[in-house]
């Protein structure tokens, strides 16, 4: 070891790396710091802050206007006058104050003397005795002021001056001692609050005594010491009772004291407020003025930053309460679930987005800071200049501007408007950014002044572009009134933020927390402002703006109680909704299963699958010879559970198909056991005709096949399977077939030989498998027309127009109609032609599908429209069926097939075919079997039964023994030797069988009822869970490349190409590719032009994106826009049969459209993810509402808004107080007078801050009688011609609903409003109805031609046309309602159209009968009726003898009901457009109440109606016809149309008919059994089932 | 990126400025060494040459930092092609018999390899490809990795501290055949406790912290998603020092990878000190003096156990597939597994006969017996290596080491080492024969 101090390194050295590194260290701990401290949240909040805060001001300098000013000056005055008042009366308190005081001092002393209590009671003498002299001498020199103050008008000038001065004087003077005089009151009272303190506190100190007391007394209860006699207990006992009962005595007289003292205060004070009445008042009065600026004053000063504040934002002091802090939402019953465990859900949200649940001030849903958008408002400018010289844009216009933006200092901003002034009228608003001014920018406040003030021409109006609302995060939630807000359905304490949205809620970063861009430019900003990526580590990122209704599936399984209802008119899920619109239509369903329940009492989503097949299964029963000999009653089983879904005759089918298919197992193994009698075949219906636990709801969207041979030709069925849109454009049916943009080469080459043979198999086996139809046979006395007659065609033109077929269908004839419900049916003969379509027997079918659609699909939606036989004018019997029949049969558009595929296969067709259904039969068969079984057909007993779609190929004949056949089989079927007859039946059974594999491959069953496949099941994968798939589940294979390096890939469909137009690439796939040979193809490639994402659309290239990114969003998107492309390059490793499948589906024939409706499937289909919340987060409407949505769900299957309107327009406009005048005075009946609570009296009335009231009317605009479009007016009420801008434009606006105008209640039916254009804020259309409203015109002009009077009063048009049925469900009885559903019968003769027959079931009409209840508020199921009680009647007899005879005469009498309505056998007469309904069948069909309404004033429930007033409320009818008020006639007639029944009853004598009978047998004898009890009970059921 | 013209594979928008910056570095490094070589060791001549490659990266540095993918220095294509022609098919074996080539290499060629200026000369080479490198998407995104970047730091680590001890071995090795002492003989007086052990413990404790905290920061911990039975992560790959054993699971069954040898090695590191009687070496560095020692121990730390982290870390993706450098990680990716048991090739491959199975339902003697019936070559074999292969090294090979060990040392020795080797062994029988098993007893679950 070394002596000396030697170190081995030199300590130097040491000294400074040790320093360096201490810094070092020091430095990187406080980066460490730092960086944790550093959040951007913290800068959002600090942002958000200020914002708020400017907000504030700005409101507090909107409230201190000029006029708050003045105002203010006003109320401070009036406090001077009244501190200068005093009277003879306040003299007069005085006085008496003083004397109170006395007697108040000597009352109090004696008391406290007699409680013996230590405590000195005196007098403030020295004050009071001040008081009454004082009084006195204030009352004469007040005096002495009134008086000069009166004398002081007439006065002249400079004496006036002189007096003015002497009366401030006094009233100086009097101000001061009266000062003085409260100053002593006050002193006087401050001993009484002295003494009532002391008994207060001295109360409190004998309670607690007491207390103690009470306690040690209970203690001496409960104890029982050792040692202790029974006396010294009892002493013990006593005492502490003792002790009790004198604190309690104590206790009891402090009260008294304290009682005493406080009510000698309160009475001293009101004489004092006597003396101070009229300054509380004033001063009060300013307190109330100030209120709103002193709250605003106060949260701005609490807003505002301070010393304090600022310390404790600093590192580490951030600790205590710092004002930014993590706004921290804990969810625990709405969990992550982090597949090994449930995680509590955090959402920290609202850290950065602290605007989210701001409110305007003053309503519940406006939010505060709306996200930014760009508007333009236009603002008035005075007539004339201004006259003041200071001019500014405060008194100008009424607006200030900011000194500095509110969230960019440099941003020109509004800063304050005052209401009611030019600015307010134009609606800006406070922190609006002018951008520009007529168009020339803005840049600084000054440039808004010059244009406003300098530059100006007065009365010229100027168009201000503004930036209205803030940027993320510190906009508020767009919609309030659904979200966040405590009265808002889903409140943000309970829900949170990310059970919607999804993202990590628990994050404050923005990257982290996973939000999704809606685009590529938004995913580009991001990344450049946020770091923002693509977090694949979390799992629920969260929903692009796009996709963000899709969270709504979650928890709204039902779905449409997602429309828009009157609670909520603005839609909140529109593009949801539309998907599923989309999805219902098109039939997703039928492949892909959308299962909502996983077992049967848990619910998971949405779900959509397809109802039971019963009806098919039964129909395919009844099919096989075999059902009549298993059990008689078979068939008739059968067509029960075809027409009416009837359980029991199911179950019994069943049992007689599972007891036959038990017998063909037994045979099978057994030869001598009996054979079943029902085909091998239909032994599977087994599994179809089970009960199902909860079965789906949904029908096969297709027509059916079943018949279809009778039908559709070979020819057309071929051209519709080759490309359905050749036929028919917008058809709903996809493209199988020619889907080749991703093909090339080989595969491409084995689709063009391949898909041929698969389109005639299918179009083969359909025609082969059709089951027998019988044509409907024209009823006797109507001839067929011939089919190019004219009239007829112009006849059925008509019915097609007027018998409601455009509320489903649309014709190229009729361009207005809309709807898609039904196929488009321009061109529908072509299909059905002798001449184009080879049909023989189109004309025949058609004929009997439009007089009953239910005899050819038992399913279908079209309706029994009962088009029977007619007479027209000329007494000619016509048949409007046949009428239709003809005119559909001209609509052809020069249609012919373009694909034509003969049905004589040529060799090399043959060959295909072979080929092909070899591929499928060597998936069962070695391939040397299946090529011999080919050749041959499977022996029938070689052994094994032959089941499903090999059993075709069975041969019942014996092959033919020797040598040909192994031979062929072994060297293919070249055919050399073999027999025409051999072939032909070798080629048809080929044939068949590839026709049934190929519609099991393409699921065709999915849509269409095809025989043979009632048991099939969904091809394609379910969709329950499929927005949450994994993607790494998803075969993305090739299609990345196809996307990005074929021609085809970009643009497959007509989606726009950024270099070719949208129809140029339409046209490219439509003409088949395979016009295009691959060299052209190939050479299309190298003139593909470069692009990248960003050069394409923005929608496509977020979507491109990511597909790229492999991402769930871009396969889906891909898959809809070309759903085979996943095939590209894959087919020559794939066999031709385990290619995709799935067709190519075109929702919308416009491309655009197209992609937004496949964005809107998109949206249904991310959202379903399969995971519920727990039961309480689900929408589970109350029962009225889930009665709305069960009957808005069979409302849509059914298209009942295809006719009639459930709800009307509703509109809301704002307007000048008076504008709308007085309404006009009516005389009702008291249960017609509208109530309005004072509330919305006071809402109406209230004028908002631009000096408009608002309304909302619900009704409908008056339509133009020629066109059917809402009809606008001038100011004389003269229609406005079209092309006409100059004069402003009114709505006439119906009312269907009473309503408030200007604080004044509107009545249905008393006057149209008129309403100008501009008035209107918002329109809200009504729901349904469009066929009436299409009608409308035309049903006016039918008339005019026999009655051109009739347009004057075209409103009474409505009456002809589809009710609406608003109020529906108070106005008809339920179960006659759900009766009429079933089997609807003509109720009004006037209506052009009647209501068809629907092929509802039993349960479909009752949801429909609750909805409309339920909508209407009215009682169901069951209702009770009151006025058909029979001692009702009984009653009104005994008061009104002859009571319903009475009621008669008036509705029998000339003038009343019966000039216009039938009843019994009474008909008026006349045209039928004057016809009422039938009065006898009322009683079954409307409620007591609403027949009463109806009576009383019909056009206050109906406005448009035709039926007049015939019972005034202040005349009534004829005493002679009914004794009594207008209300007891009413009474009268209503209930006699309430109990028609019953006065009918009695007319009916039953006794007359039966003949008397055998006596009966004296008691005891025995009856032959058998016969009377076969018959009694008989006979008892029949009356029974006829009595009601 | 949709449709670039340029290589797809290619991404330098992200990294450009931290490429430039590294340049920059390596310029400073390259001339801080050029001043160093000038100043210090007065040779002008080298020191222009850095002074050159220094340019050079100062050129580099704007280009790297434009982002441009058409002036980025990036690896030029046929690199990638040779990386992918080299490993794309042959899997691991161009990469451990290339470890192994190298590995002699560097100790054969020591003394050219420890010159400063040649070791200098690979690092700067080494640091330029991986920066050429860097600009491929695939070798960018498994090198950037936050998990996989102490890895990288330990590939340069591994490679200093080896040439350290190496050169200083050389120059030992020199010294002693001179009949010098060796270097760190010169300076064998003992230092104090304070400063010069503590004080510089604290020094580097501080330093440490400081490196930590400044890591901590820039790279966040790479946490991932939760984790999901239904979806287990692709590759699954072990902790970084474990990767080697996870690469021994290809070539051997878990019991015997993962259990049997992890035991052994740790049980032979602690006997080391019981075996090894060679007193030389001791206190400096020398190969010379102990290379058998040496040997072993550069084969087992550097060959068996760093290069197959890294084997599993960079090389290893989806699937446990081999994925050349700068392939993409294509989870698609199929690999041809067809490997055959020792038994299968001799009794179907070689006798042409079915694989003796003991009939259903037989007792258990009869069952052991076919097993034993089967897998006798393997067993043979296995016994062959284990017992006969000792003695017989004793009286050849290791015929001195034997006598100086003594019996129980010297079979302890031979065992482990034979352990040892069964690894390698067994990998270049899977690449030559496609050798599943040697022994391969599924019956009881007992496969070598």
């Amino acid at each position: 070891m070394p002596a000396n101090e030697q170190t081995w390194r030199d300590s130097k050295l040491m000294h400074t790396v040790f320093a360096v590194s201490a810094v070092v260290m020091l430095l990187t701990t406080v980066w460490m710091m730092g960086d944790d401290n550093d959040r951007p949240w913290k800068d959002y909040q600090r942002k958000f802050n200020s914002l708020d805060l400017w907000s504030t001001q700005a409101r507090i300098t909107e409230q201190k206007s000029s006029e708050y000013e003045k105002k203010l000056e006003d109320l401070e005055q009036a406090v001077k006058d009244a501190q200068t008042h005093f009277t003879a009366d306040d003299r007069a308190a005085s006085d008496e104050f003083v004397r109170l005081d006395k007697q108040f001092t000597d009352e109090m002393a004696r008391l406290v003397k007699d409680s013996n209590r230590d405590f000195p009671v005196t007098r403030d003498s020295a004050a009071a005795d001040q008081i009454p002299k004082l009084a006195a001498s204030i009352l004469e020199t007040s005096d002495q002021a009134t008086k000069l103050a009166a004398s002081l008008a007439e006065m002249k000038d400079p004496e006036a001056q002189e007096s003015r001065a002497k009366l401030s004087e006094l009233n100086e003077s009097v101000r001061k001692s009266r000062a003085k005089l409260l100053d002593l009151m006050n002193d006087v009272i401050a001993r009484y609050s002295f003494r009532e303190d002391h008994f207060t506190q001295e109360t409190k100190n004998q309670k607690a005594e007491l207390s103690a007391a009470q306690s040690q007394f209970d203690q001496a209860v409960g104890q029982n010491p050792p040692g202790q006699t029974p006396q010294s207990r009892q002493k013990e006992l006593v005492r502490r009772q003792d002790a009790v009962t004198a604190a309690s005595h104590e206790a009891d007289v402090s009260t008294a004291l304290m009682q005493k003292a406080a009510s000698q205060r309160k009475e001293m004070e009101r004489v004092r407020g006597i003396v101070t009445a009229e300054e509380d008042k004033a001063t009060k009065a300013i307190a109330d003025h100030q209120l709103k600026v002193k709250l605003l004053t106060a949260t701005a000063d609490e807003r505002a930053s301070n010393i304090g504040k600022e310390l404790v934002q600093l590192p580490v002091l951030d600790a205590f309460n710092s004002p930014l802090k993590i706004d921290n939402r804990w969810l625990p019953e709405l969990p992550w679930n982090n597949n090994f465990k449930q995680v509590a859900r955090f959402d920290r949200c609202g850290t950065c987005h602290m605007g989210m649940t701001k409110t305007q001030p003053g309503s519940a849903v406006e939010p505060a800071y709306p996200a930014a958008q760009p508007l333009k408002v236009t603002l008035s400018t005075p007539a004339k200049a201004p006259n003041s010289e200071a001019v500014d844009l405060e008194s100008v216009y009424g607006f200030t501007l900011a000194p500095r933006g509110a969230l960019n200092a440099d941003d020109v901003t509004i800063f304050a408007v005052y209401p009611r002034t030019l600015a307010a009228a134009a609606g800006l608003l406070g922190g609006d950014i002018v951008v520009a001014v007529n168009d020339a920018p803005v840049l600084r406040s000054e440039q808004v002044r010059q244009y406003l003030l300098e530059s100006v021409k007065w009365g010229q109006p100027f168009t201000l572009s503004i930036r209205r609302g803030m940027p993320h995060p510190y906009a508020s939630h767009p919609r309030l009134d659904l979200f966040l807000g405590s009265l808002s359905p889903h409140p943000v304490d309970k829900f949170g933020c990310s059970i919607c949205h999804q993202g990590q809620g628990s994050e404050t970063a923005f990257k982290w927390a996973t939000h999704t861009p809606n685009d590529l430019i938004q995913a580009k900003t991001w990344t450049r402002e946020h770091d923002w990526f693509r977090n694949e580590n979390w799992a629920w990122p969260m929903f692009p703006k796009r996709f963000v209704e899709s969270g709504c599936l979650k928890c709204h399984h039902d779905i449409v109680d997602l429309e828009p209802s009157v609670k909520y008119p603005d839609p909140p899920a529109p593009k949801l909704i539309a998907g599923y619109e989309t999805i219902r239509r098109y039939g997703c369903f039928g492949c892909h299963e959308i299962n909502g329940f996983a077992g049967a009492d848990k619910r998971i989503g949405p779900d959509l699958r397809l109802e039971p097949n019963y009806y098919a299964a039964a129909e395919q029963l009844e099919a096989d010879p075999g059902l009549a000999k298993l059990d008689k009653q078979a068939p008739a089983w059968a067509r029960d559970v075809e027409e009416r879904d009837d359980a029991y005759a199911r179950r019994r089918l069943y049992e007689l198909v599972a007891a036959d298919s038990q017998k063909a197992k037994a045979a099978q193994s057994d030869k001598s056991a009996p054979k079943p009698a029902l085909r091998a075949d239909s032994h599977r219906l087994e599994a179809v005709l089970k009960d199902v636990d909860i079965p789906g709801t949904q029908r096969k969207v297709g027509p059916s096949l079943r018949h279809v041979g009778s039908k559709l030709s070979y020819e057309f069925l071929v051209s519709w399977i080759t490309n359905p849109k050749n036929f028919r454009p917008d058809t709903r049916m996809p493209r199988f077939f020619g889907l080749w943009d991703h093909l090339e080469g080989a595969g491409l080459a084995e689709s063009q030989r391949l898909e041929p043979i698969e389109i005639r198999a299918l179009a083969e086996y359909l025609l082969k498998a059709s089951q027998p139809f019988e044509y409907v046979v024209p009823p006797k006395g109507v001839e067929p027309a011939n089919e190019s007659d004219k009239d007829a065609i112009a006849r059925g033109k008509k019915v097609f127009e007027t018998r409601g077929c455009l509320a489903c269908h649309k014709h190229v004839d009729f361009p207005q109609a809309k709807e898609t419900q039904g196929p488009d049916l321009s061109r529908i003969g072509a299909k059905l032609a002798k001449l184009t379509a080879n049909n023989q027997h189109g004309r025949e079918w058609l004929y009997s599908w439009v007089r009953q659609p239910n005899r050819y699909h038992l399913r279908t939606f079209m309706p029994n429209l009962f088009l029977e036989p007619v007479k027209d004018a000329t007494g000619k019997m016509t048949d409007p069926a046949d009428d239709v029949t003809v005119y559909l049969m001209n609509s052809q558009q020069g249609w012919k097939p373009e694909a034509t595929l003969p049905r004589q296969l040529t060799d090399d067709d043959e060959q295909a075919l072979t080929d092909l259904a070899l591929m499928y039969l060597s998936d069962k068969f070695p391939v040397a079997t299946a090529k011999k079984y080919l050749y041959d057909g499977i022996p029938a007993n070689q052994g094994f039964d032959v089941l499903g779609d090999e059993s075709v190929i069975v041969n019942p004949e014996q092959p033919p023994s020797g040598t040909g056949a192994g031979a062929k089989a072994a060297g293919g079927t070249d055919g050399a030797d073999e027999s025409p007859e051999h072939k032909q039946k070798r080629l048809a059974r080929t044939m068949e069988y590839v026709g049934r594999r190929s519609i099991g491959k393409f699921g065709c069953f999915g849509c269409h009822d095809i025989p043979g496949y009632e048991d099939a099941k969904t091809i394609g994968t379910g969709l329950a869970d499929w927005g949450r798939k994994d993607p790494s589940r998803l075969a993305f294979e090739e299609v990345i490349e196809y996307v990005t390096h074929h021609p085809n890939g970009l643009h497959p469909n007509g989606i726009p190409a950024a270099a070719k137009s949208a129809a140029e690439s339409t046209a490219k796939t439509d003409a088949s590719a395979a016009a295009k040979p691959p060299a052209a193809k190939a050479a299309a490639a190298e003139e593909q032009p470069e692009l990248s994402l960003d050069d394409l659309p923005t929608d496509i290239g977020f979507f491109m994106n990511e597909l790229l990114e492999e991402d769930r969003t871009g396969f889906l998107w891909q898959k809809l826009r070309a759903p085979r492309s996943y095939d590209f390059r894959k087919t020559g490793e794939r066999s031709y049969n385990v290619r995709l499948r799935m067709p190519q589906f075109t929702f919308a024939v416009d491309p655009k459209q197209n992609q937004e409706k496949i964005e809107q499937v998109m949206t249904f289909v991310l959202g379903l993810v399969s995971e519920p919340p727990p039961a309480a987060y689900l929408a589970q409407p109350a029962p009225n509402q889930a009665a709305i949505v069960a009957g808005r769900k069979v409302i849509e299957k059914f298209n009942c808004t295809g006719c009639h309107t459930l709800e009307m327009d509703r509109w809301l406009i704002r307007y000048k107080p008076e504008d709308y005048g007085k309404p006009s005075k009516v005389v009702d009946y008291d249960f017609d007078v509208p109530h309005f609570s004072a509330k919305e009296v006071a809402d109406s009335q209230m004028i908002d801050r631009r000096g408009d009231m608002k309304a909302t009317l619900i009704g409908m605009p008056l339509l133009s009688d020629r066109d059917g479009k809402p009809l606008r007016v001038d100011e004389d009420g003269a229609p406005i011609e079209a092309g006409d801008t100059t004069s402003k434009a009114f709505y006439q606006f119906m009312l269907f609903q009473s309503t408030l105008v200007d604080g004044l209640p509107r009545l249905v039916g008393a006057q149209n409003l008129r309403i100008a254009e501009d008035q209107i804020i918002r329109q809200y259309p009504p729901l349904g109805g469009d066929l009436a409203r299409m009608l409308f015109p035309i049903v006016v002009a039918d008339e005019v031609k026999i009655n051109p009077a009739a347009r004057s009063q075209a409103t009474q048009a409505w009456g002809w046309v589809p009710p609406p049925l608003v109020g529906e469900g108070r106005k008809v009885q339920t179960d006659w309602l759900h009766n009429f559903l079933m089997d609807p019968f003509p109720i009004r003769p006037a209506v052009v159209l009647r209501m068809p027959k629907f092929n509802m079931s039993s349960d479909e009409a009752s949801a429909l009968v609750h909805y409309f209840a339920a909508h209407d508020g009215a009682e169901y199921p069951y209702e009770f009726d009151s006025r058909s009680r029979a001692d009702h009647i009984e009653q009104m007899e005994t008061t009104h003898p002859k009571y319903l005879e009475s009621g008669l005469a008036i509705v029998t009498d000339n003038n009343y009901c019966v000039k216009c309505h039938l009843i019994g056998d009474f008909s008026p007469g006349g045209s039928l457009r004057a016809m009422g309904p039938r009065l006898d069948r009322v009683h079954s069909r409307l409620r007591p109440d609403y027949l009463e309404r109806w009576i009383g004033d019909p056009v206050r429930i109906l406005p448009y109606t035709g039926m007049p007033v015939n019972i005034p409320p202040d005349k009534g009818v004829d005493q002679k016809l009914f004794a009594g008020s207008s209300q007891d006639q009413l009474n009268a007639v209503v209930d006699l149309l309430a109990n028609f029944d019953r006065l009918a009853e009695g007319q009916l004598s039953i006794k007359s008919r039966v003949k008397p009978a055998a006596p009966a047998p004296a008691a005891g004898t025995p009856a032959t059994p058998a016969k009377t009890e076969d018959k009694t009970p008989k006979k008892g059921d029949d009356t029974d089932s006829k009595e009601p | 990126m949709l449709f670039a013209t340029l290589d797809p594979d290619i991404n330098v928008e992200s990294i450009a400025g931290g490429l430039g910056l590294f340049y920059l570095l390596l310029a400073a490094m390259n001339g801080v060494t050029a001043l160093h070589l000038w100043r210090k060791q007065n040779r002008p001549q080298a020191a222009l040459i850095w002074t050159v490659v220094a340019l050079v990266f100062v050129v580099m540095a704007p280009l790297a930092m434009s982002g441009d993918p058409n002036w980025v220095p990036q690896r030029p294509y046929w690199l990638k092609e040779l990386s992918m022609l080299l490993s794309g098919k042959t899997g691991a074996v161009v990469y451990s018999l290339g470890t192994t080539a190298l590995l002699v290499a560097l100790y054969f060629g020591r003394r050219f390899f420890v010159q400063p200026l040649v070791a200098w000369t690979i690092l700067n080479g080494s640091l330029v490809l991986m920066g050429l490198c860097a600009v491929d998407r695939n070798f960018q995104t498994i090198v950037t990795k936050p998990d996989n970047v102490p890895i990288v730091a330990l590939v340069f680590l591994l490679g200093f501290f080896t040439w350290l001890a190496t050169a200083k071995a050389v120059k030992n090795d020199d010294r002693i055949r001179q009949g010098l002492p060796p270097l760190e003989k010169l300076d064998d007086e003992k230092v104090l406790v304070w400063p010069d052990l503590v004080y510089t413990e604290l020094i580097c404790m501080i330093a440490i912290t400081a490196l930590l905290l400044v890591w901590a920061i820039l790279l966040k911990a790479p946490l991932e998603k939760p984790s999901n039975p239904f979806q287990t992560p692709n590759p699954s790959k072990a902790p970084w020092y474990f990767l080697g054993l996870q690469e021994m699971l290809v070539y051997f069954d878990p019991w015997y990878a993962g259990v049997v040898l992890p035991s052994l090695v740790i049980f032979g590191l602690m006997a080391i000190p019981f075996l090894d009687f060679n007193k030389l070496g001791n206190g400096y560095y020398t190969i010379e003096q102990r290379k058998f020692s040496y040997l072993v121990f550069q084969l087992g730390f550097l060959e068996l156990w760093v290069t197959l982290i890294i084997l599993g870390t960079f090389l290893r993706g989806p699937n446990w597939n081999f994925f050349s450098p700068m392939e993409h990680w294509d989870p698609h990716k199929v690999e041809v597994l067809n490997n055959k048991d020792l038994s299968y090739m001799f009794w179907v491959d070689l006798m042409g006969k079915a694989l003796p199975h003991a009939p259903t339902g037989s007792g258990a003697g009869t069952e052991l017996l076919s097993i034993l019936k089967r897998e006798w070559l393997g067993i043979f074999g296995l016994a062959v290596y284990f017992i006969a292969l000792p003695p017989l090294m004793a009286t050849t090979i290791f015929r001195k080491v034997f006598v100086k060990m003594g019996f129980l040392r010297y079979m302890l020795m031979s065992n482990l080492l034979l352990l040892m080797l069964t690894l390698p062994i067994k990998m270049v029988l899977r690449w030559l024969f496609n050798l599943k098993y040697i022994v391969h007893i599924d019956e009881y679950f007992l496969n070598f």
